[in-house]
Parts: C-alpha cells; sequence; structure tokens
C-alpha cells in the first residue's frame, strides 16, 4: 500500500485516500490511495474487474464511496458535490465505450462539450462568438474530422468516435482528464496517433489514462499505478513495475 | 378560462345570483371560494390560463426530474398525477361544478359566445396561437438548449458529465410546454361550451401521443399536422353511424402507424419525396466511412 501524506494533500490536484465501495456486498474498490500532481500524467492498469473504471465513477460523482477522502485542489470534497458540479470544476471524462451524442453533427458535439455557461437561459440565447467558432474548427483539425463536421455522430466508426470524445474533452479544457481505454477497438496505427495526441494534451493538462495496451502505455512514458482488486499493488515508472513479480502474476504474467 | 366565462354568466344564471354560479348555489354554498375570486377579469383570468399550469409542471417537475424519475415510471406518475386530478375534481366539493363541469356559458369579452362572429374571432386566434406556440417550440429546438435537450434524450449522463444540469433543463421544457397546454385548453372550453373534469382522462393524453405519432414523431410540424389530421377523422367518424367504433378506428390507426409509417405522415411523405427526386436506386443514404486502415 502507498502511504499518502497529510501534506500531499494541499499541492495535489487530485487526492484520494482509504476510498472503498461495495456493489451488493462485493467489494470493487478497497482502501484505494492515489494522487495526481498538477500537471502530471498517470497510467492506470491492471486486470479486468480491477476497479479502474470504478475509480473514475468515484472521481466524477456517478458513485459514491462508503468511506475515503476524494479531494481536488486540495480542499474541494468531490463526495459531496453531483456530476454536473464536477465537471464544472474542470474534471472531464471519456468513457470506456465511446459516448458521443449520435443524433447531433460532429460539429455540435463539440459545440455541446465546448467551454461556457451552462444554464438554461444562457444556453437558450446563445450565440456562437468568433472565437469560440474558431476554437471548434481547431478541435475538429487537431481530431481529424474537419471534413466530415457535417456528418452525424452516429456515423462514425469506433475509432473515430473516440476521436470525437477526446474532442469533447478538449473542447471542455478541464483541468484533469480521464480517459478510459482511449485506444481500445483502433489499429496499431490509430493507437500511436492516439498516444501522440495524449501526450500533447497533456502538456498543458493533468490526465489519468486507463489502458490495457502494454505498447501504448509505454509510448506515454509516465508514471503508472497498477491497480489490483480494488487497490493498489504498485506505482512507479513501467519498466519498475513490469519487474514486480505481483505485477506480473495478476496481469502481465498471463 | 371556464371559471371566467362562468363569472361571466352573472344574474343570468338559472338562479340569478349576480355572484355564485349556478351549481355553488344549488349547493348552498353562500360564499365564492377564495379561488374563484379575480376570475370575473378578463387579464387576470389569461395570467392564470399560463401561471396555473406552469406553476403546477414547475414543482411537479422540480421534484421528479430532481430524484431523476424517467422513462416510464415519468409517464406513470404524470398520469397517476392527472388521474387524481380527476378524482379531486370530480367532487362537488372541490367547487368546480363536480361532474357536470362548467357549462352554460353566455358571453366572452362582452361578445356572446355562440355567435358566428365570435366563433370565427375564436378560431382566428386557435391559429394565431397554433403559429406563435409553434414558432416559440422552433426556437427553442434551433437554440443551443434545443441541442442540449436532444443530447439528454440520446445519452442522459453524458449530457451530466459534461456539465449541464439535466434536471433544469427538463423542468425548463417540462413547463414550457404546460403554459401551451394551458392556452390550448382556454382556447377550446369557450369553442365547445363546456369543460369538465372527464378531460382529465389518461384517454387524452393516450390521444395527443397518437396526434404526434400520426404526424410524424421528431418534428414540430409533424406534431401539428397529426393533430388536425386526427381530429378530422375523429369529426367524420363520431358524427356518422360509425360513431360507436370510433375509439377502434383511433385504436387501429395507431398500430398502422406504427408498423407501416413509423415516421408518420411527415417522414413518410419525406422519404417518398426524396426517392422521386432520386429514381436512380444507386444512391442509398451515404455509408458511414470507415476509418482509414481499419482491419
Ligand atoms: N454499478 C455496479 N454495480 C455492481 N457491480 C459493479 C458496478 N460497477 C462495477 N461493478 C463491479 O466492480 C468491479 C470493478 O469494475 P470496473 O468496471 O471498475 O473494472 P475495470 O478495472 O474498469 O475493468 P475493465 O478492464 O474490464 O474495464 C467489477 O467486478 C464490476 O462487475
Ligand atoms: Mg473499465
Amino acid at each position: 500500500m502507498i502511504a499518502s501524506s497529510p501534506g500531499q494533500l494541499t499541492s495535489s490536484l487530485l487526492y484520494l485516500d482509504g476510498v472503498s465501495v461495495s456493489f451488493d456486498g462485493f467489494k470493487a474498490i478497497r482502501g484505494l490511495s492515489l494522487t495526481i500532481e498538477p500537471g502530471e500524467m498517470r497510467a492506470i492498469i491492471g486486470p479486468n474487474g480491477a476497479g479502474k473504471t470504478t475509480m473514475m465513477d468515484i472521481i466524477t460523482g456517478k458513485t459514491k464511496p462508503d468511506v475515503g477522502t476524494v479531494m481536488f485542489g486540495g480542499s474541494i470534497d468531490l463526495t459531496r458535490l453531483d456530476e454536473a458540479a464536477i465537471a464544472n470544476l474542470g474534471i472531464g471524462r471519456k468513457f470506456q465505450k465511446p459516448t458521443v451524442f449520435d443524433f447531433h453533427t460532429i460539429e455540435d458535439n463539440i459545440l455541446l462539450a465546448l467551454k461556457a455557461p451552462r444554464t438554461v437561459a444562457r444556453t437558450l440565447f446563445w450565440k456562437t462568438a468568433a472565437a469560440q467558432q474558431k476554437r471548434i474548427d481547431d478541435i475538429l483539425g487537431i481530431i481529424k474530422l474537419g471534413d466530415a463536421r457535417e456528418r452525424l455522430a452516429g456515423s462514425l466508426s469506433h475509432g473515430q468516435k473516440q476521436w470525437l470524445e477526446i474532442g469533447m474533452l478538449l473542447a471542455q479544457d478541464p483541468k484533469l482528464l480521464l480517459v478510459d481505454e482511449p485506444a481500445a477497438g483502433m489499429t496499431d496505427g490509430e493507437t500511436a496517433e492516439t498516444a501522440v495526441l495524449l501526450k500533447e494534451i497533456a502538456r498543458d493538462h493533468s490526465v489519468i489514462v486507463v489502458e490495457h495496451d502494454m505498447g501504448f502505455i509505454r509510448e506515454l512514458g509516465v508514471k503508472v499505478t497498477v491497480l489490483h482488486e480494488g487497490s493498489v499493488l504498485a506505482e512507479g515508472p513501467l519498466d519498475q513495475v513490469s519487474a514486480n513479480e505481483r505485477v506480473v502474476e495478476v496481469y502481465l504474467g498471463r | 378560462m371556464g371559471m371566467y366565462l362562468m363569472r361571466q354568466i352573472g344574474s343570468r344564471g338559472t338562479y340569478g345570483n349576480p355572484i355564485l354560479p349556478d351549481f355553488m348555489v344549488f349547493l348552498n354554498w353562500k360564499e365564492l371560494p377564495w379561488y374563484w375570486y379575480g376570475f370575473d377579469s378578463f387579464p387576470f383570468a389569461m395570467l392564470m390560463v399560463l401561471l396555473a399550469p406552469g406553476l403546477l409542471a414547475f414543482v411537479f417537475g422540480w421534484f421528479a426530474f430532481r430524484s431523476r424519475v424517467t422513462g416510464v415510471y415519468l409517464s406513470i406518475i404524470t398520469q397517476a398525477l392527472t388521474y387524481a386530478l380527476l378524482l379531486a375534481f370530480f367532487r362537488n366539493d372541490m367547487g368546480f361544478g363536480g361532474n357536470n363541469g362548467l357549462t352554460d356559458f353566455k358571453d366572452i369579452l362582452g361578445f356572446n359566445v355562440q355567435a358566428q362572429a365570435t366563433r370565427a374571432a375564436l378560431f382566428s386566434m386557435t391559429c394565431v396561437m397554433l403559429i406563435a406556440g409553434f414558432l416559440i417550440a422552433r426556437g427553442i429546438v434551433v437554440s443551443k438548449l434545443g441541442k442540449v435537450v436532444i443530447a439528454i434524450r440520446d445519452a442522459e449522463s453524458r449530457t451530466r458529465f459534461l456539465g449541464y444540469r439535466v434536471d433544469r433543463f427538463k423542468l425548463f421544457v417540462f413547463t414550457v410546454s404546460a403554459c401551451m397546454a394551458g392556452v390550448a385548453g382556454a382556447l377550446y372550453v369557450p369553442q365547445v361550451g363546456i369543460i369538465n373534469p372527464s378531460e382529465f382522462a389518461p384517454a387524452n393524453s393516450i390521444e395527443t401521443v397518437i396526434w404526434v405519432a400520426v404526424g410524424g414523431r421528431g418534428t414540430l410540424v409533424g406534431a401539428a399536422l397529426g393533430g388536425v389530421v386526427v381530429n378530422y377523422a375523429k369529426t367524420i367518424f363520431t358524427s356518422g353511424f360509425m360513431a360507436p367504433y370510433w375509439l377502434f378506428a383511433l385504436g387501429a390507426l395507431f398500430v398502422f402507424v406504427t408498423i407501416f409509417m413509423p415516421k408518420g405522415i411527415l417522414g413518410t411523405a419525406q422519404d417518398w419525396w426524396e426517392k422521386r427526386r432520386r429514381p436512380v436506386p444507386t444512391t442509398t443514404p451515404p455509408e458511414p466511412a470507415p476509418a482509414e486502415g481499419r482491419a
């Protein structure tokens, strides 16, 4: 278990300590502690059912932990807030199963994600300013969907949906991005491009990436946390954790 | 509206009481209940036409949407609410005429409700309101708020993770539609000449759903078109020898449309038009282009 000292709380962007949650008696997360520094990119790996997605559910307010501390920016208790409030604090999320708005155009998907007031009145009387339109165009360019902007998102391939969702994250411009399996269902070429894109994003955002693809994780070249049965099994550079006997046994060795 | 019209009867009622409507005199009531005050004034009554349903929808929606009641459950509790209102308004004590409702109207703004000219004016007003309602709805649909609402329809929790307060958006459209329904009711009462609690019956909600299904789901024009078509059919059906079979015909219409015209009249007509414009069958709808280099 990684001990976290109280001093880390104030300096860290995200601070989880002793978090547990159970579903009908099944402990999906047990005593999870994790600290993310501002500007850090962290990769999370672990076998199926290790609790990676559940951890993201806890951070984004979808699941409330039974016990434990979840703090953002040193002083904000995330367990007391709902999904919308947490999103507005600057935590964005890409889902394991890509979820975009199928009946909206690609451009509208980005528009809906674009950082802007989220109230009923402000959206009713919304006018996209030139600077905002430019931002949308830039993002469409980054995710290589500029020519497809008028198409319905539902018509995209799996890989393209993944990219669109990353584009939506960019549009939100959050402080912390939670990215769940961005390379799932992608070809090797697309996976490599996604790694480049994420590294680009990580230059001015904090990012947590969950992935099973070891090549992808190696590409990112960041600190790795191994989850197993709901708690941290090992943490450190990829070479170090992949040499860890327990990690090989429960995950890599299979 | 019914309350305003009742108050306009004044002393011309059977019992000749200048203040109390007939049914209250009949019940031996001595005073006008507080909630009937003000309804002798047209502007006040019109304000209430918007405010009463709007407020009810707001309060109800506030609780329902905050507790994340959705889909079938929301339909069931809205139906349960109207059913409860039906039972409540059937009671004479409620002060709305019990099962007879409000009727025998005389004037509206000093004009005889049954005069041809008044009826024509009311009908024109209905058309004006239909257009106004359409424009308001259209404004909402094309705004960014409209896009948020579609996003909620298709992926509610995703919308929440983008930071939108889903319950507020639902509450907004729910309340706006309640206000529109209030206006519709206010126009319906003087033209039909009676309003009683049986209008609360669940069958009415079902009929409205059928209008939309027949006209074309997911479009504004379709909803209005379906309303006109179904009600025109209803008028023809219920005034002939086939009158007893109207409900069967309505049910059959719904089944037919659902199976053979899932997009309703409007959607089917659009598809047909598209086909005619491009008779060459090679142009199938644009296939999603596969990602480059995908296996
Ligand atoms: N809402 C829920 N109700 C019941 N059980 C749940 C729920 N969410 C997650 N679980 C269980 O918790 C465990 C952890 O699931 P989680 O989805 O977090 O795993 P994961 O590490 O993301 O796995 P994968 O690599 O397959 O995505 C699983 O056994 C899962 O079945
Ligand atoms: Mg997962």
